[in-house]
């Protein structure tokens, strides 16, 4: 990945390899299918006016941690978080939805022979994020950051997590997890640095 | 990100004291003005909660 370049135009661009931009792709389509995981159905028939405003039913945090984190509660007490999960939750998967599909669309190949099974070598490609999009490229990324140091079980950046996958095996396959990891961190960097 | 109109120094403080101490106050007022802060911060990612001033 080359970093990000801010160009007269507003326009921020920077250089994917495709095997980046396969792993980029692929996370974000997790996070899209974690995202609607859980979603509370809003039913038409069962209240036309909780469909009408966006509203949805979860009153109680999600069961994934991931889920957890990136729809955490807003109070300690667990009544009022309810009652806030109640009025936020769906608008806030929403807008996270939103953000991972301005990074998938980026990054989605406009070939028509390509798909995802059988993915074409294509060297390296380039990234073209808008302005108006970078928000929420920052946000979506972040979400991928987040959602892996849940997985990663990282929670404190005191060394000792650095250390821990440092002296891990090359062959397990949460150490290339927290190389990718590590990399979402540059992105946001970069993005930072090219705004 | 704009939402609280922080200086660069007071926004890295804040941030130092996150990172730190695991907690800063950013954000006081009505409790509607803060259930709209906090939804905001959970759109970027951040763990926020808010809590009447006298459990503080």
């Amino acid at each position: 990945m080359s970093a990000f370049r801010r160009s007269d135009d507003g326009v921020i661009r920077a250089l994917f390899t495709s095997q980046e931009s396969h792993v980029l792709i692929n996370l974000t389509e997790q996070l899209l299918e974690l995202l609607g995981e859980g979603a509370s159905q809003i039913s038409h028939e069962s209240d036309p006016f909780l469909h009408l405003v966006g509203f949805g039913a979860n009153e109680l945090p999600p069961d994934d941690p991931v889920l957890r984190r990136l729809l955490p509660n807003a109070y300690d007490d667990p009544e009022a978080s309810a009652e806030f999960r109640r009025y936020t939750e769906h608008g806030l998967r929403e807008k996270k939805r939103a953000h991972a599909l301005t990074i998938y669309e980026a990054l989605l190949p406009q070939d028509e022979e390509w798909n995802a099974d059988n993915p074409i070598e294509r060297g390296s490609i380039e990234i073209e994020i808008k302005e108006i999009e970078t928000m929420d490229w920052l946000s979506g990324i972040n979400d991928l950051r987040l959602a892996l140091a849940v997985r990663l079980g990282i929670e404190k950046s005191d060394g000792s997590t650095q250390q821990r996958y440092e002296l891990m095996k090359e062959s397990d396959p949460m150490k290339a997890v927290y190389a990718v990891y590590n990399w979402l961190g540059s992105i946001q960097q970069s993005l930072i640095e090219a705004q | 990100m704009v939402l609280f109109g922080f200086s660069k120094e007071k926004a890295t403080e804040l941030m130092l004291k996150v990172h730190n101490e695991g907690k800063a106050t950013v954000s006081s007022g009505t409790r509607e003005e803060m259930e709209r802060d906090v939804q905001r911060l959970h759109e970027y990612g951040l763990w926020a909660t808010l809590q009447r001033d006298n459990e503080l």
